[in-house]
């Protein structure tokens, strides 16, 4: 850690407590600014002995930040790191994520875990090098987020985020990068003369000048550009464990150190052309490779933005239209929020007025803006966008929605698939046979033409790329997710991606799921003779009064078939029974068989005999029905069903495209069940399922050997989900927070849930590649070193092209299937 | 550097070629300046901040309004 940021953070600091006798004076407890004519913010700090003026929220924020720090921290040096991005209490223990600086490949990753899980008070560690955070819970009695920090930093990493220093970080990384090539170039120019002269071509002043100049050039390769891979290899050294930066850093000072003196002896061979190179295509390598992981990582990141701070709190809704400006985190459930067109939604909640269109991209994915009426849930993160919303909060800060999303995402990477660990394992194997094969190679070159030794065991050690081995997962996997995010889904286990990979049946459940949970108008079937057009007409005027389910579906239908509802009047609700109202002079009711029947006279009561028999010639007796009827009988029933999903016949579809069996398990009776599965084409459906029975069901198609997924809404179907190897969830919008599955459907298609086993499938495959291309890499490689026919410039270009090929094969799996319209 | 294998031999004999080879200890030096030089202007562009957002230049024709 530099002193100056300390420094200044200490100062701070010390301003912030000498500023506590400002108040009498009118200034701002934090920048000293005059409170002359501003609106005060007023706080009142944890464990502070009065009540702070501020002339600014921000002001208030930093000087509640300092003061934390000060509670918390006994010296200047944890301050700076004991405010982390986020910490976060759960129970006893507490869970820190944080961001890490100065990692140079997955080894880092490993390396850093390693030490924090020693940490006393550790109980978990996480650390994610594509997007370069540790994830870290700790037991908050034993440890501190200070404490962590410190650990981070002593293991030779930086921890926290300082934009001014990361800026300036990425800058010189580009720098190491530039100068390396330019310094590599320049080198090769003066090499190839020595490569094509014959022996006393070039008088040997000449020579040794090149030498020189060679020399020159390659210093700030070695001890500018490769700095950081020496610092890490010096980093994982002092750690006791072999990381693969160990034998890049062997073979660069063996070359470095004989070339050298190559120079100061003015004889034997020198090999900066080929540590320049190797430096300068290790770094462009590596260059890439962040690029690509960066760019993978960005579509998980991505709800992160998306956070408003600030809130418009109305003062006394609906009383007066009076707002405060305040903090996200302070709102409460009952609140009145402000958000005004192409402000974004501060907490969730329910539209109490206004009508706007909002875009709930950051969750769904879906770019089209939605309509929101009076009584419409929000989801905090959406954006407004035509006019003003008054919005009444029903969850505000880490209840939201958003902060559950964000929870989920963070939580993804706990469990890491077997195939890195298993990955990390062989490449540390890997890494110490590397090392025993160099000295044995050096060795019996030693006895055979001790000229060769040097060259070969530099080559070998070069040319040995335990990268590819330990990025081929990580990279692949993190574009898989990427790809899955763009489709809205979450990942919410990475490591179930592997079993993803090989589901053979798919179950799913039916109501929400299959069927989207609103009824619909199935059938309207006419009794007398009447125009169906204004019999619809009819029935939607009247059901303009209603709330209930059946009304919704009777309006979706009208409007569907653009119908307008008939012009109603002495109209009256009789509950749940049905609605009786006028249209042009005639009195019409619409609900239950009985209510309806009420309505008409006795002479013509025998009308409806029949109808109990029409019902069940047409098989209807199991589904939900409403009545129209006037004075002289029964009109017409309206048939209401669940209908399937737009999109259920494309879901279907996809998943036996994917060569898996799809079954329905349904708690629902037996008609509806076997009618979906008909239209549907499913091959078995089952139905009147308990959550057990579904449970069961799943445990024994596992017991076959099968690998089964189970699609469900996440809430009810908790057990059947958790049985299943693969669980993915629909979670529209404000469920979101109670789903627990493996994936979790953001979007409300139900296609994207099958593009699950598709992409993960690809990402595998990708994995596979990437595994097999590094083994056959390196079994070629190592050999050719070994036995002299590989010089190090070759191995230098082999080493570096063959994590550039694992690296771009993995990021093949961000591409994935464009949604059809 | 004309030290290629056939011409070379001739090439010493020449009187000239003596002239040729000396000017090199005086190039090489010079190349290695110039390097450092080109180098410094590397060092300087960067760390100015000309590098820091590459994809900007590209994006930014499609919101040409909001930021005129």
């Amino acid at each position: 850690m530099s002193a100056a940021p300390v420094l200044r953070k200490a100062k701070e600091l010390n301003r912030a407590a000498a500023l506590v006798t400002a108040l009498e004076r009118g200034n701002c407890d934090h920048c000293g600014d005059s409170l002359a004519g501003l609106k005060v913010v007023r706080r009142r700090f944890f464990a502070a002995p009065r009540e702070l003026a501020f002339c600014c929220l921000g002001c208030a924020f930093i000087a509640e930040q300092l003061h934390l720090a000060r509670v918390s921290s006994r010296d200047c040096a944890a301050l700076e790191a004991s405010v982390p991005p986020a910490t976060q209490l759960v129970g006893a223990s507490a869970r820190l994520q944080v961001r890490i600086r100065g990692m140079v490949c997955a080894a880092c990753a490993a390396l850093i875990e390693h030490r924090l899980r020693r940490e006393p008070g550790v109980i978990a560690a996480h650390v994610d090098f594509a997007m370069h955070r540790a994830y870290v819970s700790f037991d908050a009695q034993r440890s501190t987020p200070a404490e962590i920090t410190r650990a981070i930093e002593r293991s030779g990493y930086r921890a926290g985020s300082n934009e001014a220093e990361e800026k300036k970080a990425a800058r010189i990384d580009l720098l190491r990068l530039l100068i390396a090539w330019l310094a590599m170039m320049q080198v090769m120019m003066l090499a190839v003369p020595t490569y094509f002269a014959a022996h006393g071509d070039i008088a040997t002043d000449i020579e040794q000048l090149l030498r020189i100049a060679q020399l020159i050039l390659t210093v700030p390769v070695v001890f500018f550009s490769g700095w950081p891979i020496v610092r890490a290899a010096a980093s994982q050294l002092r750690a006791g464990q072999v990381g693969m930066d160990l034998p890049i850093v062997l073979g660069l000072s063996a070359a470095f150190g004989a070339s050298v003196w190559a120079v100061l002896v003015a004889s034997g061979p020198v090999y900066f052309d080929s540590i320049a190179m190797f430096v300068a295509l290790v770094l462009g390598a590596r260059w890439l490779q962040a690029k690509a992981l960066r760019r993978a990582a960005e579509h998980i990141d991505v709800a992160e933005r998306r956070t408003p701070t600030m809130a418009q709190r109305l003062r006394s809704f609906p009383a007066s239209g009076a707002v405060d400006e305040v903090a996200a985190d302070e709102l409460r459930p009952g609140d009145h929020v402000l958000v005004p067109p192409g402000g974004s939604v501060p907490a969730d909640g329910v539209v109490a007025r206004g009508a706007s269109t909002i875009s709930q991209a950051w969750l769904t994915g879906e770019a089209t803006p939605i309509d929101k009426n009076v009584a419409d849930a929000v989801l905090a993160g959406s954006v407004n966008f035509d006019q003003p919303l008054v919005i009444e909060v029903t969850r505000a800060g880490a209840a939201t929605s958003l902060a559950a999303l964000r929870r989920l995402v963070d939580d993804a990477g706990r469990e890491r698939p077997r195939v890195i660990e298993l990955a990390n394992r062989v490449a540390t194997v890997f890494l110490w046979t590397v090392i025993v094969l160099t000295a044995t190679t050096a060795c019996a070159w030693l006895a055979i033409d001790p000229a060769q030794a040097l060259p070969n065991a530099i080559a070998l050690l070069v040319a040995t790329c335990p990268c590819a081995l330990s990025l081929a997962a990580p990279a692949a996997l993190a574009a898989t997710q990427s790809a899955l995010a763009r489709r809205g889904v979450l990942t919410a286990r990475v490591a179930a991606l592997q079993a993803a990979a090989r589901v053979d049946v798919v179950a799913v459940d039916k109501t929400g799921t299959l069927t989207s949970a609103q009824p619909a108008v199935a059938r309207v079937l006419l009794l007398r003779d009447r125009p169906l057009r204004r019999i619809i007409g009819i029935a939607a005027g009247l059901e303009t009064l209603s709330m209930h389910p059946y009304a919704r579906a009777l309006s979706a239908h009208a409007a569907a078939a653009k119908i307008e509802p008939l012009a109603i009047c002495d109209a009256r609700v009789a509950g749940s029974a049905g609605v009786e109202a006028m249209v042009d002079g005639e009195r019409y009711r619409l609900g239950r068989v009985a209510y309806a029947r009420a309505l008409t006279t006795t002479a013509f009561s025998d009308r409806w005999e029949q109808l109990p028999d029409l019902i069940d010639a047409h098989g209807l007796e199991d589904s939900g029905l409403a009545v129209l009827a006037d004075r002289h009988g029964p009109l017409a029933i309206f048939v209401f069903a669940e209908l399937p999903r737009r999109d259920a016949a494309a879901f279907a579809d996809h998943v036996r495209a994917t060569g898996a069996e799809l079954i329905l398990l349904s708690g629902d009776r037996r008609a509806p069940v076997e009618r979906i599965a008909r239209e549907l084409h499913i091959d078995q459906g089952f139905a009147n399922q308990t959550p057990e029975s579904k449970r069961q069901r799943i445990a024994e198609l596992q017991r076959d050997g099968r690998v089964v997924a189970m699609i469900g809404d996440g809430m009810n179907d908790a057990p059947v989900l958790a049985q299943a190897d693969v669980s993915i969830a629909l979670a529209e919008g404000a469920s979101l927070a109670q789903a627990r599955a493996d994936f979790i459907v953001t979007s409300p298609r139900l296609a994207d849930a099958a593009c699950v086993f598709d992409a993960a499938r690809r990402g595998m495959r990708i994995v596979r590649h990437n595994l097999a291309w590094a083994l056959v890499y390196n079994a070629i490689a190592i050999p050719l070193a070994a036995f002299g026919l590989l010089t190090p410039a070759l191995a230098a270009a082999g080493m570096a092209a063959s994590s550039l090929i694992v690296v771009g094969n993995a990021l093949r799996a961000r591409r994935i299937a464009p949604r059809e319209a | 550097m004309h030290c290629g294998r056939g011409a070379s031999r001739r090439a010493r004999r020449d009187p000239r070629f003596a002239a040729v080879m000396d000017a090199l200890y005086v190039l090489i030096p010079l190349s290695i300046v110039l390097v450092l030089a080109i180098g410094a202007v590397l060092v300087w562009s960067v760390m100015s901040g000309q590098f820091d957002d590459l994809d900007a230049e590209g994006r930014r024709i499609l919101d040409e309004e909001r930021h005129k």
